[in-house]
This record gives C-alpha cells, sequence and structure tokens, in this order.
C-alpha cells in the first residue's frame, strides 16, 4: 500500500469514527458532521505530509481529489459504525426513526406499512452508502483543498 | 454563454456532485414514501434534521436543517459563478481566508446558542450556512480551475489571479 492510500484510508478511518461517534450526541452532534468530513481530507494532506522524508509539494487540486476519496472513505465507515452502534442501542435505528418520523406527522398510516417493507433492506444501505460517499466526496475535496493551502510546505 | 473550468474534468465533477447533493437534498417533499425514508436516513449521517429547523414543502421537511441546505446550496452556486465568470480576481488565499472567516461565523452562531447567550433564528442559520457554502464552494472552483491550466504557464502561487 503507497503512502498516499495509506494517508487517504487512515484519514478516511478516523473521521469516519469521529463522526460516528458525534452522531451519538444528538441533535448538536449532527451540526458538526459536515465538519468532520471536511476534516478527513485535511487530515489527509496533513498526514502525507508528516510522512515525507524530503520536501512535500502538493497542489489543492490534487489535494481536493485525494481529499475527496477520504470523505468517501470517512462516510462508509461511519455508515458502517453507525450500523454498528444502532444495533448496540446507542444511536436510534431505521425503526426509531420511523417512528418518530411518525409521530413527527411526516408519514401516513399507510404509507408507514410500505415502508416497513424497506427498513433494514439491503437495498436501503446501499442508497444510503452512495449519498453519504457524495456528501463525502464534496466535503472531503475541500478539506483536501484547504489542507494543501495550510500543510504541504513549498506547494506548487 | 460557454461554461468551462479551464479544461478540469475534475471540476466538472464535483460540480455535478455538489448539484447531484442539493437535488437529493429536496427530493423528500416530491418522492414516494419509501424514497423520502431512504433519503431521510441516508442524510440523518451528516444532519440533524429537526423539523423545526428545516425547510417544508407540502408540510414535508427537507433532507436536511436551514444551516445544511444553506451550506449545500452555497457549494454549487459558487461553483457556477467561477464558472460563468471565469473566476473573480481574487486568489486562492483570499477565499481560504473567506473560508474560514465564513466557518467561524457559522460556529458563533451555533456555539453561542449552545451557551445560552443568543438564539439562532432560521433566518441566521441560513445565512451563516450559505456563505460559508459560498466560501466553499468558490475555493473548491478556483483550486481546481487552477489544477486544469497548463502547469507550464501557470503563474507561481502567490501571484495567481484569475
Amino acid at each position: 500500500m503507497t503512502g498516499k492510500s495509506q494517508s487517504i484510508l487512515l484519514a478516511g478511518a478516523v473521521s469516519g469514527v469521529i463522526t460516528a461517534v458525534l452522531s451519538i450526541f444528538q441533535p448538536w452532534g449532527g451540526c458538526a458532521c459536515c465538519i468532520t468530513y471536511i476534516g478527513a481530507g485535511m487530515l489527509y494532506v496533513w498526514h502525507h505530509a508528516n510522512n515525507q522524508d524530503h520536501g512535500f509539494s502538493m497542489t489543492s487540486g490534487e489535494g481536493a481529489g485525494s481529499g475527496a476519496l477520504a470523505g468517501v472513505v470517512a462516510g462508509i465507515v461511519a455508515m458502517i459504525l453507525g450500523f454498528v452502534l444502532q444495533q448496540a442501542g446507542m444511536v436510534p435505528g431505521p425503526e426509531q426513526s420511523l417512528i418518530d418520523m411518525r409521530e413527527q406527522g411526516q408519514f401516513t398510516d399507510e404509507q408507514m406499512e410500505t415502508i416497513e417493507g424497506i427498513v433494514m433492506s439491503p437495498f436501503m444501505y446501499v442508497i444510503g452508502a452512495f449519498i453519504t460517499a457524495i456528501v463525502g466526496a464534496v466535503l472531503g475535496a475541500i478539506g483536501g483543498a484547504l489542507g494543501a493551502s495550510l500543510f504541504a510546505k513549498g506547494e506548487v | 454563454m460557454r461554461l468551462q473550468f479551464a479544461g478540469s474534468k475534475v471540476g466538472l465533477l464535483f460540480l455535478l456532485l455538489s448539484v447531484v447533493v442539493f437535488v437529493l437534498l429536496l427530493l423528500p417533499p416530491s418522492v414516494s414514501a419509501e424514497w423520502r425514508f431512504m433519503i431521510m436516513t441516508a442524510f440523518s449521517s451528516v444532519c440533524h434534521q429537526i423539523p423545526e429547523r428545516s425547510f417544508h414543502v407540502a408540510e414535508t421537511s427537507l433532507a436536511v436543517c436551514h444551516r445544511c441546505t444553506g451550506i449545500y446550496a452555497g457549494i454549487p452556486m459558487a461553483m457556477m459563478g467561477i464558472m460563468i465568470t471565469k473566476g473573480w480576481r481574487i486568489t486562492k488565499n483570499t477565499w481560504a481566508s473567506l473560508l474560514f472567516g465564513s466557518l467561524f461565523l457559522l460556529g458563533l452562531d451555533w456555539g453561542l446558542t449552545v451557551l445560552g447567550f443568543w438564539e439562532n433564528t432560521m433566518l441566521s442559520r441560513l445565512t451563516t450556512g450559505l456563505l460559508f457554502g459560498l466560501a466553499a464552494g468558490a475555493f473548491l472552483a478556483v483550486v481546481v480551475q487552477k489544477q486544469g491550466r497548463n502547469p507550464d504557464v501557470e503563474s507561481p502561487d502567490h501571484n495567481f489571479v484569475l
């Protein structure tokens, strides 16, 4: 595994864990989740810069590209850990979310019956992973570009 | 009018992704209950989704709160703005400073409410989110636009002007 891949995976994993832990502390924790995805990109550049023996240079564009990948990893890790936390009862699962949404008047009884069929289905998690990956890519790219501006000494 | 990112396909990809995110968060009021639930659940990992702090269309809340709606609206708006104007004469570092400044305002609006010194409003949440999204989108657009240029003719970073 190259140093770059290692940095992407590490930054994504750390940010994913932080995102999952923040999800326990709702509603305030949820406010900071987008910042953790931006943090994934910044952390990638910081880690990659600190692992270079010689001079390190990176354009903000390169930082954005790799930061996006770190954001995607963070999203996937956060989703997997979120599932584990749901099973442990530390965060509300889809069933509880459905009950909450019903109490808020978001769904009627008829709609509830159709939705109950897809709760916990693999398709729901695929859609969730897809959306989380896109959000993670956009925010991670911003973080990676920022990180390159801040941490890449001698940026080219 | 021809939109371009100085040949940067990466820029267009990020613009497309940010537009997709914005469209997805607008979808819940106009899709079936199953899809609404799936989209709301997917966005729950990035936003608290409190109904009182979210926009509603036809009595159905969007997938994210006021602040996040501002952020995800601002990113593609700014990226398109940079594309249409072919970039303003503002340097990358200035956009980075504006990004940190807008993040500070966003944090202030959130932090003062948490500490009980100030009760944020729909307008303050949307405005601070939008400012942050605009600065973030502009910064991202400028750096990928720069990346798409020919390095042989690229000006040094400290002199870079679009």
